[in-house]
This record gives structure tokens, C-alpha cells and sequence, in this order.
């Protein structure tokens, strides 16, 4: 029995890949912060897909919580196999007009909260000399998006993060890599007016909106041992926008 | 087996380093004989974690000066 922490998963590319990693075995640890009704569902679905796991409720953004949530799991199910560092919020506003405490939650989930997830896994990982950290990141870590300075700012850290943590941690056993989707229909997508969903696939070559379940894949097929060798790796799945 | 012994047993089997060299108050790291580096701090703390339920993660160097000051501090945070 294989053991994956998802952070964020009650909603959104979190929430698929808790299920697609329960469809594919692992005991999944759906981690939320707000939406338990949500994240309760996302696990009726992974039980009646044949999986199993637990809901979790931890502010990934505050330390304490993350050690007690890694220390319960690990005394739960004895280890952590993969922990999937998803929970992640967007801010966009020009530089003017930036709110400094929508600077400061951005940085405290996107960034220190990966960091605390990773640090605190990594020590339950480090034990067995195994494990496999994925980092979400998002094309808007390589890309300058007008508007999207502190999101973009945050993703660029995941992607450093990742690299770093793959030439730690790969000596022990544990590989770090990231994947950085595009535009993926989830409730933010969904909310935009017609007009701005144009402009948005006019920028994409294959001229679609990717799924949370196409992220899911990805996730899942990195996680497991066909990619036993790659380590340090940033993975974008964009339709082709960074082309 | 007391926790100094166990500390002990745990750096010379994984860390490699000779038993007959290694007192309790023998420094550690740095440029002491047995000089362990940053790597080996690692494995020092998932130790402790594991075997202690005592976390280590960032916390000063001071208190892996030793078998003495790391057994200080599992006593202390236990």
C-alpha cells in the first residue's frame, strides 16, 4: 500500500489527482482547508472507485499545522509515499495597485506552505530512503502574464524549489518534480465571460482548455516507477501556449 | 539501551564513524576528528524523528554539537 499527501484537494486539479491517485491504488490523504463537504466527496469518489483514504483539514500555510497533519498520517499508515504540493491561491492585480496582504497569502500558501509540506514529508520520506515529491506549478512561472506578478513570482519559486530539492534529496531516494499547466477548466475558467475565454484559446494552439484530469494523468504517471528516473524536472502541459 | 548509547550505536553503524573515537561529548562536526558534514545532519534528524517522535528540522547547530546536547534536547522536546 503506497501513501499520497494531496494538498488542496477538494476542489480543482487537487481534487483530481487525489482521485486519479486513489483509482491507481495509493491511500490518499485528501488535505483541505476550507471546503470539508467537498473534500469528503472528492474520497466518497475515490471509495467508490475501489480506493480508500481520509480527509484532512490543515492551513498548509501555517507550519504547525503541516507537522501535526504529516506526523498523524505517518502514524496513521505507517509512511509517506508521495505528496502532491497542490493548494495554491491566485491574486492577479497590476503593481500599483497590489495589495500587500494579498502579497503576503500568496507567498504564505505558494511558496512557504510548499516548502513546509515538502520538509515535513521529506523527513518521513528520508526514513525509508524513498519517496516522490510533485510540485504544482503552472506555465505562468516561465511566462509574464500583465497582471500576474505575484502568482507568476510564486511559480518561478516552485520551479527553483524543485530543482534545488531534486539535488538534496535525490541521493536519498526521493525525486522532486513539477508539472505547470496551462489554462485548465476549473471554477476560475468557468467564471470568465465568453469574451475572455476567446481571447484565452486564441492563444492556445490545440485551442481547448485542459482538464484537471489530463493534470491528473501527468501526476500520476510521474509519480509511479516508469519515471523512476527523472528527477528535477519541470513538466508543462499548456495545449502548446508557451510554444 | 539508554538513549546516549542508542544515539551513539545509531552514528557509528550509519555514519560510519569508529566507535572507539566517539565519547559523548566528542564534538560532532566542524573540524573536529569525527567530522561529520550538513549531509550527515540529515540523517541525524530523521533518526530522532523516527525513533523519538522528536523534531529536529531547524533547529540550531548548537544543539548537534554532541551525543550530549542532541540527547539534551530529545529529553527536552519529548
Amino acid at each position: 500500500m503506497k501513501v499520497a499527501v494531496v494538498t488542496g484537494a477538494s476542489r480543482g486539479i487537487g481534487r483530481a489527482c487525489a482521485i486519479r491517485l486513489g483509482k491507481e491504488g495509493y491511500t490518499v490523504v485528501v488535505n483541505y482547508s476550507r471546503s470539508e463537504a467537498e473534500a469528503q466527496s472528492a474520497l466518497d469518489e475515490i471509495r467508490s472507485a475501489g480506493g480508500d483514504g481520509i480527509i484532512y483539514k490543515a492551513d498548509v500555510s501555517d507550519l504547525a499545522q503541516v507537522k501535526q497533519m504529516m506526523r498523524d498520517v505517518d502514524k496513521q499508515f505507517g509512511q509517506i509515499d508521495l505528496l502532491v504540493n497542490n493548494a495554491g491561491i491566485v491574486r492577479d492585480s497590476f503593481l500599483l495597485a497590489l495589495n500587500m496582504n494579498d502579497l503576503d497569502s500568496c507567498l504564505d500558501l505558494n511558496v512557504k506552505g510548499y516548502f513546509y509540506c515538502a520538509q515535513q514529508a521529506a523527513l518521513k520520506m528520508f526514513r525509508r530512503k524513498q519517496g516522490v515529491i510533485i510540485n504544482m506549478s503552472s506555465v505562468s512561472g516561465e511566462l509574464a502574464l500583465a497582471g500576474q506578478s505575484v502568482y507568476s513570482a510564486t511559480k518561478g519559486a516552485v520551479n527553483s524549489l524543485t530543482r534545488v530539492l531534486a539535488k538534496e534529496l535525490g541521493a536519498k531516494g526521493i525525486r522532486v518534480n513539477a508539472v505547470a499547466p496551462g489554462f485548465i477548466e476549473t471554477e476560475m475558467i468557468n467564471a470568465l465571460s465568453d469574451d475572455k475565454k476567446k481571447e484565452y484559446l486564441d492563444t492556445i494552439p490545440l485551442h481547448r482548455f485542459g482538464r484537471a484530469e489530463e493534470v491528473a494523468e501527468v501526476v500520476a504517471a510521474l509519480a509511479g516507477d516508469g519515471f523512476a528516473y527523472m528527477t528535477g524536472q519541470v513538466i508543462t502541459l499548456d495545449g502548446g501556449i508557451a510554444l | 539501551m539508554e538513549l546516549k548509547a542508542k544515539l551513539k550505536e545509531f552514528i557509528c553503524s550509519t555514519l560510519g564513524v569508529e566507535a572507539d573515537v566517539l565519547e559523548y561529548d566528542t564534538a560532532l562536526f566542524g573540524d573536529s576528528p569525527i567530522g561529520l558534514d550538513s549531509v550527515d545532519s540529515l540523517e541525524i534528524i530523521s533518526y530522532v524523528d523516527g525513533e523519538y517522535g522528536v523534531d529536529m528540522t531547524g533547529v540550531g547547530k548548537e544543539h548537534f554539537q554532541s551525543i550530549d546536547t542532541i540527547a539534551a534536547y530529545i529529553e527536552a522536546n519529548k
